[in-house]
């Protein structure tokens, strides 16, 4: 081989080993005490990209004076019947542009009938307008004053981009090598890693230990694993990915489970992971019968959401422009949800 | 291997550096997960899988920076590359008057030898043998994971958590707080776990 098939080749392989890298220059900004490490990367070429992404579709203007309530004149109003007609109105047409674009009222109506709940998508319409409310009024802890409306998931959508479903039994085969683990698969929803690819459903679903550190120095009875450990990483990772951010964006990685001297941003994401588990669990899972089969995950379950869901990549999301102070009919009541989720004739 | 060595005369020098290795494969294995009581303590085999296993590990037992075996183990291993590399390339550079003859210069030292040693001397203050050079980089070597193992054995057995040992024994540096007081919500009544 000569000089320049070898240099050729060196050449080649540098390019394939850089392939997966970003390109410099990126910028740090440290936010904690100086020599901690504590620092947020940023590129500002993803950061460009991410701006464009998080523009706000503009406001319908609300139609001036007062108009009868919706459900004077309308049948079948169950939620939104305490709206103006004018806002009533104003919000089915926002609705529309947020989440069926493209399909139309009839995405969601018997053009023939409005008020039939002949479609599935009505019926879950009208869940995912309590959970809006919900979410605004009773987990301002997460949400705080910015709040939520269809389009901070949806983003012109029927099916928010971001959303997950519990991943089928692994083939376990004859080998020795047996049980996955659900890990090794390179999954992109764990940033490409060997981690657990579906650390939602014990974490977002059900209610399994998160913190596996010991509290004290020595051991005391403390029994979670390097394996649950792993699972936690998991889910941290996917946190890091979906916000954009690095770890030391909520954590002091002195010490990961201690709290003193960590970054507020921690508490708002601790209330957002019990947010998805409450959303999951009060608001998705019911209205698994009411999904077509098509519509639900390999292990028929329905589609739910994490933090992704809403982030999408933003460390808040929509960079944190609040559209609820347009719609502020989407801001409560918060109670608990009364909307059917039955598809009437099924 | 180490009845080879002593059959054919020589030193158990390379029996007992493989035994160094085996002896930290062997608490990864299998005496940590025996002493935890669990084969999941163990490592698993793959590029990714060992990796997100060295970083949970850690991530687990509350920063393994905080174990002074691990730290030391860093020493030896960076210490070791360090020191490969300043031989191989003292040896490189003094071979054009018969460096490379490091056995023969042992005994009978001659200029590669004396130049050798100067040039160190002058550069850090300080200079090996052609012996000596061997005999450190043969400890940095095996000190490597005879520490690593001693002190991946006594995590989760002996400590749970090095950040509090370290706090406890003074070793954590503590640092200004920067940020507003932050409440673990876990803590607050009628807050979920």
């Amino acid at each position: 081989m000569n000089m320049r098939q070898l240099i050729s080749i060196a050449g080649l392989a540098a390019v394939f080993l850089l392939s997966g890298c970003e390109r410099p220059p990126t910028d740090t900004v440290q936010h904690g005490y100086r020599g901690t490490g504590m620092v947020q990367v940023y590129n500002p070429r993803t950061l460009d990209l991410k701006t464009e992404a998080n523009v706000l579709p503009v406001a319908l203007p609300l139609a001036p004076g007062d108009s009868p309530k919706a459900s004077s004149l309308y049948k079948n109003v169950k939620v939104l019947g305490n709206l103006s007609n004018n806002e009533f109105t104003r919000l089915m047409l926002s609705m529309t542009a947020w989440v069926s674009p493209a399909e139309g009222c009839a995405y969601c109506h018997n053009p023939a009938n409005f008020a039939e709940d002949s479609k599935y998508t009505k019926v879950v319409a009208r869940r995912m307008i309590e959970m809006t409310r919900h979410i605004n009024a009773d987990w301002k802890n997460h949400v705080a004053e910015t709040g939520v409306t269809c389009y901070t998931c949806h983003r012109g959508n029927p099916v928010p981009s971001n959303v997950w479903f519990t991943e089928a039994e692994q083939d376990k085969g004859a080998d020795f090598i047996g049980d996955r683990a659900g890990q090794n698969l390179a999954a992109h929803l764990v940033g490409l890693s060997s981690l657990p690819s579906d650390p939602f459903t014990p974490f977002l679903l059900g209610e399994l230990d998160i913190r596996v550190n010991g509290t004290t120095a020595l051991p005391t009875g403390n029994r979670h694993s390097i394996k649950q450990a792993e699972w936690t990483y998991g889910l941290m990772t996917h946190m890091s990915s979906a916000l954009g951010v690095n770890c030391t964006y909520c954590h002091n990685t002195q010490s990961f489970s201690e709290w003193k001297g960590n970054p507020p941003q921690r508490a708002v994401a601790w209330h957002g992971i019990r947010m998805a588990r409450d959303l999951n669990t009060a608001y998705m899972e019911p209205l698994t019968s009411t999904f077509p089969e098509g519509r639900l995950g390999p292990t028929g379950d329905v589609a739910k959401a994490n933090c992704a869901t809403c982030h999408q990549g933003a460390y808040k999301p929509l960079n944190g422009q609040s559209m609820l102070k347009s719609f502020p009919e989407l801001a409560g009541p918060g109670a608990e949800p009364v909307a059917p989720v039955k598809v009437a004739n099924k | 291997m180490y009845r080879r060595a002593r059959e054919l005369g020589l030193g158990t020098h390379i029996p007992w550096a493989f035994a160094a290795a085996i002896w930290l494969y062997l608490v990864l294995g299998l005496f940590r997960p025996i002493l935890m009581g669990s084969w999941g303590e163990a490592v698993p085999f793959g590029i990714f899988p060992h990796l997100d296993w060295t970083a949970a590990f850690s991530l687990r037992y509350g920063n393994l920076f905080y174990n002074p075996f691990h730290a030391l183990s860093i020493v030896f291993l960076y210490g070791s590359t360090l020191l490969f590399a300043m031989h191989g390339a003292t040896i490189l550079a003094v071979g054009r008057y018969g460096g490379e003859r490091e056995i023969e210069q042992i005994v009978d030292r001659g200029t590669a030898s004396e130049r050798a040693a100067l040039f160190w001397r002058w550069t850090m203050g300080f200079n090996a043998t052609m012996e000596s050079i061997h005999r450190w980089a043969w400890w940095f070597a095996v000190l490597c994971p005879l520490a690593g193992g001693i002190g991946i054995l006594l995590t989760g057995t002996v400590v749970d958590n090095w950040y509090l040992w370290a706090v406890k024994h003074g070793v954590a540096p503590p640092y200004p707080t920067v940020f507003p007081e932050v409440v673990d919500p876990a803590t607050l009544s009628g807050a979920k776990p």
